[in-house]
């Protein structure tokens, strides 16, 4: 086991595929559930990160998207609802050199993990968190979750939910988190370039993924994401490009003062140089995107913030090793002697 | 907090000093204003019954002023200048700025302390205490807007203290 | 207040005194305390101590809630706790008289600092009259000093402030005291010049308020008497002073160096276990990974993901914090990984009384998760004793892959005693190996002997597998709802925990193996009980004392020793958790002894309670 950044040994590590990562397991979600294409995908960008199978882990809590690990043919561990993310932090303090993927959902994440997700994302503990919102508890059977929408009808509120919603990708910046990026199950593609990202990137990534339910919340985000609408009603962003959308590509999002709004290329005197680019390091383009929604505005996916810090576990061992440095590595010995310490000579007994 | 026995820095609120074990908790415990120290810090500087002020205009000789302050018992006069508060005459500022140049006579203003530190009714005697004990005086002029109405001295405050002492 | 004494000064040797300096938060009593100890201890003397410090953060001075003690004991024997009752109390001030004038016993000694008992100081805590003048202490044997004024009066011509020269009088009061048992003061000069050598004004400050005291003591005719505590005879060694939080955080040290493991804390900061987190996080230098977590599930999950990746996950609370942890301790008793849990017990139940010692979780931990999920349970007795168990914690969860509860308490954490310093080369060994064999490797494949899963470690080629909270089925371990394989391995995890019982030493016995009465207890009660029953037993009683250190499973030979006495009473600080675990299973009637005051038990009151059970069973047939 080494220290390097993606645990590699010095010797070549074997090319791996997609069927690597692919377990014995029988999958068993609902069919037709947005779960099968994430799992394909996630299989799929697996072999690029260059870890050995055997240095990649992930940790999921529960919900449907808690049975991910079982399907992934590298190390998992099923955990409790909602305390992924805290056993993520405990394992990367202690192993620096795995890769380590946290899946969780909406509930999960939002609810009853709410707080364990904000101060992993805080500390920029080196995991990737990617969570499925299908905006609804799916497991145990249909009920609201912190992302439906006001006034859901579910089992548990028969009269509709008398909650306000919260946008995940705002608590992820509330969190200062260093990577925020979301895509939608369906787009293959897009999740793989997402997950790719969040892969690399060196801290905390944490990856909203629209999520289709069909049995229990079905077409929750099918209004904007479904083929025939996804290129007018969705915002894919890139670093440094304007933000344009539409089948032609000619309706983009302008700061009016502060305000973002929606404007077309050609009317009123608008040009693409009045588009607004987009920054990934910018705080605050990141939290008008991340308050953005349909059907007032495009929903923006792909990578909405992207900064550098040091990661919580390279902290961690950079003051042991200062420790070790200015200290000399510990002697037990003079460990347990220290303070004050007294002598009873030998009695002639 | 620097511990003050030995020097060490210990964190902030630790109750004992980690290297030396001297006690910290006294050091940073706010004391409550109770008793004495809340009637010194509540109470307004119109009761100690400081007398009116001795104002006198700046032009005054200073050599009549001696001899009257000698002859009144006055220890302190306050110079105006149209009337405003321009400075303070002490029998200090006669020992100090007339020693060994015997009983010339000048203005008073070339001698006074100007623009003295000065206080209002409503301020409270433990700010009177404070500015005399920083500034190393023993007078303080109160006034209204610039106009000298009284003089709190040193005497008044102790005389306050010891009448409440019993 | 001065007598003048026509007896001349006498000298009479005791075998143990127990002294309690008490006084404002600001008159140094803790230190008083220590350097009073360390004195004793370096002398020879066999020492107990309990600091009692005030609950809350900052009070006013010379309040009630501002009070701080430290009561300590030294004998010329081997002594176990730190005196029921003080001997002689110092007072510094009217608060420190008035919350602590309750335990001197009648003719004890009182020697006060007269200078603080004033209108004002007296008005603070209700005194409506001195009671230094107004005969009310009558029944003690009172001296009082105004060691505020001789203390300034020796500070005189040293450029000190007055509070700096205030800050002295501890020293004062200290250097009375060793003239009063006949101490020397070397070694508390030795240790102002070391530890003032950077301020050598304050340091002559303090050695001239210590001498002052001596030759207060000396000179003045108010004492009429010295008292002499020779030596005790203790094993041969270097020693030094411990709490129970020290030789916590220093075995859990040696517990990974012994296993070549990292060490991984996770912790929340909850009083009395905060100390271990703090001590902890110095030890950078030895490769200990600490970690504050945002609250106690977070630091239990740290812990069981640190023991995921091989490291010794340890996370340390207190009651509350226990409660909390208890879904996550039962994820980590289904993925049967090695953890170990801290639990200083306080008085509860809730919040509770946080600086106050209990020991209410024992049946918490055995049953406060859902379904049978059992972990193995250790209870250090002595505060040195804490760093042994920490390491036979570990030596239990490695070799049998499975969380270790550590019960400790407020008590333990806090109070020192002399500890033996062992050389690390004759420290047990208990590192296990990862696995890292593919053939025939599954994941609850169980070792015959132990019952143990194998450790595959995240990083080991060709050993990928889940793990996690769903029920796994027995060998193969993929996840299954499959009855029989459900009770299986439900009984599994028993036996697992069960077969422990052959691993750890029996349990001793202290006195005759067989006899009237046998008091059994576990945990902090140790030193009161031992000291009961070596009473007892003086007085012919047929009373024997065994101290469980194993909770569970118990030693293998615990329900043949307990059958060996006519009664078994257990004296415990909560209303009967080991009462019920032993008459549950030995169907033995035992009886309880149950006091849940927040503080630990008189000597006295375990041997009265004794003598009526031994009582009870001479009057009733056998």
């Amino acid at each position: 086991m080494t220290e390097s950044t993606n645990g590699t040994t010095a010797t070549a590590v074997p090319t791996l595929t997609r069927k690597d990562f692919v377990s014995d397991q029988e999958v068993r979600w609902c069919p037709g559930c947005g779960d099968y294409s994430i799992l394909a995908q996630t299989q799929k960008v697996m072999p690029d990160f260059g870890y050995p199978r055997e240095n990649i882990v992930f940790i999921s809590g529960i919900g449907c998207s808690g049975r991910l690990p079982y399907y992934m043919n590298t190390y998992g561990f099923h955990s409790i609802h909602g305390r992924a993310p805290a056993i993520a932090t405990g394992l990367k303090a202690a192993r620096p050199d795995l890769m380590v993927w946290v899946i969780t959902g909406d509930g999960d994440a939002l609810s009853i993990g709410g707080n364990h997700l904000i101060h992993s994302l805080r500390r920029n503990v080196d995991l990737r968190i990617v969570m499925f919102n299908n905006r609804i508890y799916g497991l145990t059977k249909g009920q609201a979750s912190p992302t439906s929408e006001f006034g859901k009808v579910t089992k548990s509120s028969p009269f509709g939910t008398v909650d306000y919603p919260v946008s995940p990708l705002a608590i992820a910046l509330a969190a200062e988190a260093s990577f925020i990026a979301r895509t939608v199950d369906t787009h293959t593609e897009h999740i793989q370039q997402t997950l790719e990202g969040a892969g690399r990137h060196h801290g905390s990534a944490f990856v909203e993924v629209l999520q289709n339910c069909n049995i229990f919340n079905d077409g929750a985000h099918r209004e904007f994401t479904d083929r025939e609408v996804r290129d007018d009603r969705m915002l894919s962003l890139e670093h440094g490009k304007p933000m344009l959308f539409g089948k032609e590509r000619n309706k983009g999002i302008r700061l009016h003062g502060h305000k973002p709004e929606i404007v077309t290329i050609g009317e009123n005197g608008i040009s693409e140089a009045d588009i607004l680019v987009h920054d990934e390091t910018d705080p605050l383009i990141a939290f008008m995107l991340a308050h953005i929604y349909w059907p007032e505005f495009p929903v923006p996916v792909g990578v909405i913030r992207r900064i550098s810090r040091p990661t919580h576990d390279e902290l961690m061992t950079g003051q042991i090793e200062q420790a070790v440095a200015s200290r000399g590595k510990g002697d037990l010995a003079k460990l347990l002697a220290s303070g004050e310490t007294w002598t009873v000579e030998g009695d002639a007994e | 907090m620097i511990c003050p026995v030995c020097n060490f820095g210990n964190y902030p609120g630790d109750d004992t000093c980690a290297n030396c074990g001297a006690d910290l908790w006294a050091l940073d415990t706010p004391e409550p204003a109770t008793g004495f120290h809340g009637r010194l810090l509540g109470r307004h500087l119109e009761e100690l019954g400081a007398p009116a002020a001795v104002s006198v205009d700046g032009a005054a000789d200073v050599v009549e002023l001696v001899e009257r302050m000698h002859r009144d018992g006055i220890d302190c006069l306050l110079v105006t200048e149209d009337g405003r508060l321009a400075g303070i005459f002490t029998d200090r500022d006669a020992i100090l700025k007339m020693a060994g140049r015997g009983l010339e006579h000048r203005p008073v203003r070339d001698l006074m302390t100007p623009d003295p530190v000065i206080l209002r009714h409503d301020d409270t005697i433990a700010v009177a205490i404070n500015k005399m004990a920083v500034g190393g005086f023993r007078h303080v002029p109160i006034v209204e807007g610039s106009h000298p109405i009284a003089v709190v001295s040193a005497r008044d405050v102790f005389r306050h203290i010891a009448t409440r002492l019993g | 207040m001065t007598t003048v004494r026509e007896r001349p000064m006498t000298a009479r040797q005791l075998e143990r005194v127990t002294i309690r300096f008490a006084g404002d938060s600001g008159d140094g009593m803790q230190l008083t305390g220590s350097q009073f100890t360390r004195t004793a201890a370096v002398f020879g003397n066999d020492i107990s101590t309990y600091p009692d410090f005030p609950a809350e953060i900052r009070a006013p001075a010379g309040s009630l809630p501002g009070v701080s003690g430290f009561q300590l004991s030294f004998a010329s024997t081997e002594i176990h706790t730190p005196g029921d009752q003080p001997d002689v109390l110092v007072a510094m001030n009217p608060a420190a008289l008035k919350s602590n004038l309750g335990d001197l016993p009648i003719g004890g000694a009182l020697v006060v600092n007269e200078d603080a008992f004033t209108p004002v100081n007296l008005n603070k805590v209700g005194y409506a009259t001195n009671p230094l003048t107004d005969g009310s202490l009558a029944a003690y044997d009172v001296f009082s000093v105004p060691i505020s004024t001789l203390n300034a009066r020796a500070s005189e011509g040293l450029e000190l402030t007055n509070k700096q020269v205030d800050l002295t009088k501890n020293f004062f009061a200290l250097g009375l005291m060793f003239w009063l048992y006949d101490r020397s003061l070397d070694p508390t000069i030795r240790w102002i010049d070391e530890k003032f050598s950077k301020r050598p004004v304050i340091a002559e400050g303090n050695k001239r308020a210590l001498r002052a005291g001596y030759n207060f003591g000396e000179t003045t005719e108010i004492f009429h008497e010295r008292y002499l505590v020779p030596p005790a005879r203790l094993a041969p060694g270097r020693y030094r002073n411990i709490t129970g939080n020290e030789a916590t955080a220093l075995g859990f040290v040696a517990a990974s160096q012994l296993a070549d493991r990292t060490l991984f804390y996770g912790s929340y900061p909850i009083t009395p276990a905060s100390d271990i987190l703090h001590s902890l996080a110095a030890y950078k230098n030895f490769g200990v990974k600490t970690y504050q977590a945002e609250d106690e599930i977070a630091a239990i999950g740290a812990a069981i993901g640190a023991s995921y990746g091989g490291a010794l996950g340890i996370t340390g609370t207190s009651g509350p914090g226990l409660a909390l942890k208890s879904e996550a301790l039962g994820l980590a008793v289904m993925v049967e990984l090695p953890l170990v849990v801290i639990d200083v017990q306080r008085a509860g139940p809730s919040t509770g009384m946080p600086t106050k010692t209990e020991q209410g979780d024992l049946l918490q931990v055995m049953f406060g998760r859902n379904s049978d999920s059992p972990v193995a349970v250790v209870a250090p007795a002595t505060p040195a004793e804490c760093f042994d168990m920490a390491i036979e914690a570990w030596r239990i969860a490695l070799k049998y892959m499975t969380p270790v509860a550590f019960m400790s308490d407020a008590f333990l954490a806090n109070g020192a005693e002399p500890w033996a310093i062992p050389d690390p080369d004759d420290l047990p060994h208990i590192a296990v190996p990862n696995r890292t064999e593919k053939d025939g490797f599954y994941p609850y494949l169980r070792d015959p002997e132990t019952l143990a899963r194998p450790w595959a470690v995240p990083g080991t080629p060709g050993l990928e597998h889940r793990i996690g909270g769903l029920e796994k089925s027995d060998v193969i371990g993929n996840v299954s709802y499959d009855p029989e394989n459900h009770h299986r391995m439900t009984v599994l995890r028993q036996e697992k925990i069960a077969g422990i019982a052959a691993d750890v030493p029996p349990l001793e016995v202290y006195g005759a193996p067989e006899g009237d009465l046998l008091i059994l207890g576990w945990g902090s009660t140790y030193g009161a009980i031992r000291s009961a029953v070596e009473r007892l037993r003086e007085r012919g009683q047929a009373v024997s004392h065994a101290h469980l250190r194993h909770l569970n499973p118990f030693p293998a030979n615990t329900e043949a020793v307990l059958r060996s006495f006519r009664r078994v009473l257990i004296p415990e600080l909560n209303l009967g958790h080991l009462l019920m675990l032993v008459r549950a299973r030995y169907l033995i009637d035992a009886v309880g002894y149950n006091r849940v005051r927040g503080k630990p038990f008189r000597i006295a009151e375990l041997e009265a309670e004794a003598e009526r059970v031994v009582g009870e069973l001479e009057g009733s047939a056998t």
